[in-house]
């Protein structure tokens, strides 16, 4: 294929050379930019070297354009996205005129997106990971109160029943040394209404007293009498009235 | 016969207020024993310093006299775990207020010292400027040096973990049952030590009774459920392997119920010298939280 006949855009140029799409599709503006497009330079209308370098010019322009051979268009090809890319030609593009990257109406646009994008980062997600942090760290501390606070029910309760068990004990304890007098005692207790059947009673002995047989109520047989039936008599001893009934 | 035969008076008054300021009032946070000279300990004020050193660690960024601060100081103060627990809640409030208000500040004044340049913020880290994405098309330059961003964000992070402790460590995981026992037990030892345990009579080396009236033989008896003494049959073993709530063993000379004077004295020493974990707060650990490299893929924007 000849150049008059080439592609009529960098696509094509970049199918014409070979070169595959996905390559230049990054740099098909810079591309653009230094490498004479065949479409601007008009070669495909007018015939001859000397039209076209007449119409070309710039750092791409060299000699030998047009290329007769598709292998010499792909050369320039090459050679022109290479100087496009290296790190003079970005520094010279960035400061293009002295015009600062933000100042530039292209670039305006790129840094208030970033610092929109900054803020909501440290505003959105950043802020929402502290807060996940201090929900974690809430969580924690609650449980841990609330461990203290089940302890020390658990302590308390345990507490309190260790006071009622032992307020129980000694009244057990009590208990038990009530029996134990009680044991010993008893004898002596049954003893005396035994003496008291007899008429032995210790009221019995006392002299001039109104003292009436103290039996206790289950042992009675009869009848306590009434104190206006003893008669106080120094010298006589107070029968006790069972025993006198008994003789009857 | 023992002692108990006599009718022990209970007086209610002379229940340690250790005891007493357990629910609902924690009143003794620090006690003094005048018999042995020396610091008994702080019921629920060591739990309290605990909460209070942590916190402490986000004051790096906390403004003097502030109200995080003032939150923080009012946390030291607490008497009662209900104290506790509502001024822990407000220094955790305001610890979300600082955070975020500095996070606010961090977003709104980056740019501040670069002239509000994205340029010569962009130029004050290294490589952060690409001469390579400039050639690229606007979606993927935009997004090229969104990435970038992100990067410096993560290193303001790992800045931001190492000085704030909320944000940089975690709590630890732990079982509450486990924690719940060792608290009771720690309890106990306070309780113990703050009963001031004793022989009844002058001529007697035991039983000890302490100044409520008790014996140990109860407080045992707990002290057996939750692990710290063993229960003496064949299937202890299988009790504690099943049970992993148990707390570990700690006194092993104790046969049957206490009714010898060196067991008294084991329980005693055990009081003494038990840790305090929980209540000291050497169980309020963290550790470095994992900081995930933030991307343009796991942000929610």
């Amino acid at each position: 294929m000849q150049p008059e006949n080439g592609p009529r855009s960098l696509k094509m140029a970049s199918r014409w050379a070979k070169i595959p799409a996905i390559e230049l599709d990054g740099y098909h503006g810079l591309a653009a930019f230094e490498v004479p497009r065949p479409l601007e330079c008009g070669w495909w209308r007018q015939s001859g070297r000397s039209a076209a370098r007449k119409k070309l010019s710039g750092p791409a322009v060299t000699a030998g354009w047009p290329p007769r051979r598709r292998s010499e268009y792909r050369k320039l090809l090459i050679a022109a996205v290479r100087r496009a890319s290296s790190p003079d030609a970005a520094i010279k593009r960035r400061t293009r005129m002295g015009v600062p990257m933000s100042q530039r109406p292209g670039q305006l646009t790129l840094e208030k997106e970033l610092g929109d994008f900054l803020y909501k980062v440290l505003t959105g997600s950043v802020t929402q990971e502290y807060r996940n942090q201090l929900a974690n760290w809430e969580i924690h501390t609650n449980s841990l109160i609330a461990c203290a606070r089940n302890a020390s029910k658990h302590q308390k309760a345990w507490l309190d029943w260790a006071k009622k068990d032992h307020q129980s004990s000694v009244a057990r304890l009590n208990a038990l040394a009530l029996l134990g007098l009680s044991l010993v005692t008893g004898p002596g207790l049954s003893f005396y209404p035994g003496m008291c059947s007899i008429g032995w009673s210790p009221g019995s002995l006392i002299i001039n007293t109104n003292a009436t047989c103290p039996i206790p109520n289950g042992l009675r047989r009869l009848p306590i009498p009434s104190r206006s039936q003893f008669i106080p008599c120094p010298n006589q001893r107070v029968k006790c009235p069972g025993r006198q009934n008994r003789s009857n | 016969m023992p002692r108990a035969a006599e009718p022990i008076e209970l007086k209610p008054s002379k229940v340690p207020s250790v005891v007493q300021s357990i629910h609902p009032r924690l009143k003794e946070v620090d006690r003094f024993d005048a018999g042995t000279q020396r610091q008994v300990g702080k019921f629920f004020g060591d739990l309290t310093t605990a909460f209070a050193t942590n916190g402490k660690t986000i004051i790096s960024i906390a403004t003097p006299n502030g109200p995080l601060l003032s939150a923080v100081s009012r946390m030291e103060d607490s008497t009662d775990i209900d104290m506790l627990e509502s001024t822990y809640k407000s220094v955790l409030i305001e610890a979300k207020k600082l955070g975020e208000t500095t996070f606010q500040n961090a977003a709104s004044g980056l740019l501040t010292p670069y002239n509000n340049q994205i340029d010569n913020f962009l130029a004050a880290y290294p490589d952060a400027r690409d001469d390579q994405a400039d050639r690229l098309p606007y979606p993927d330059q935009l997004r090229h040096y969104q990435k970038r961003l992100l990067e410096i964000v993560n290193t303001l992070r790992k800045g931001w973990a190492t000085d704030w402790f909320y944000f940089g460590n975690s709590p630890p995981t732990f079982s509450t049952s486990y924690a719940t026992n060792s608290i009771e037990a720690e309890m106990w030892a306070f309780w113990i030590l703050s009963d001031n345990f004793k022989p009844g009579a002058d001529d007697e080396e035991w039983p000890m009774f302490g100044d409520t009236g008790l014996k140990l033989e109860p407080i045992a008896r707990r002290l057996r459920e939750l692990g710290v003494i063993d229960k003496e049959y064949h299937a202890e073993s299988w009790r504690r392997h099943f049970d992993k709530d148990l707390l570990p063993k700690q006194i092993d000379n104790i046969y049957g119920e206490v009714d010898r004077k060196d067991e008294e004295e084991a329980i005693l020493k055990w009081a003494e010298n038990h840790p305090r974990q929980y209540l000291g707060g050497n169980r309020m650990g963290y550790s470095p939280r994992t900081i995930n490299q933030l991307d343009l893929t796991n942000i929610p924007i």
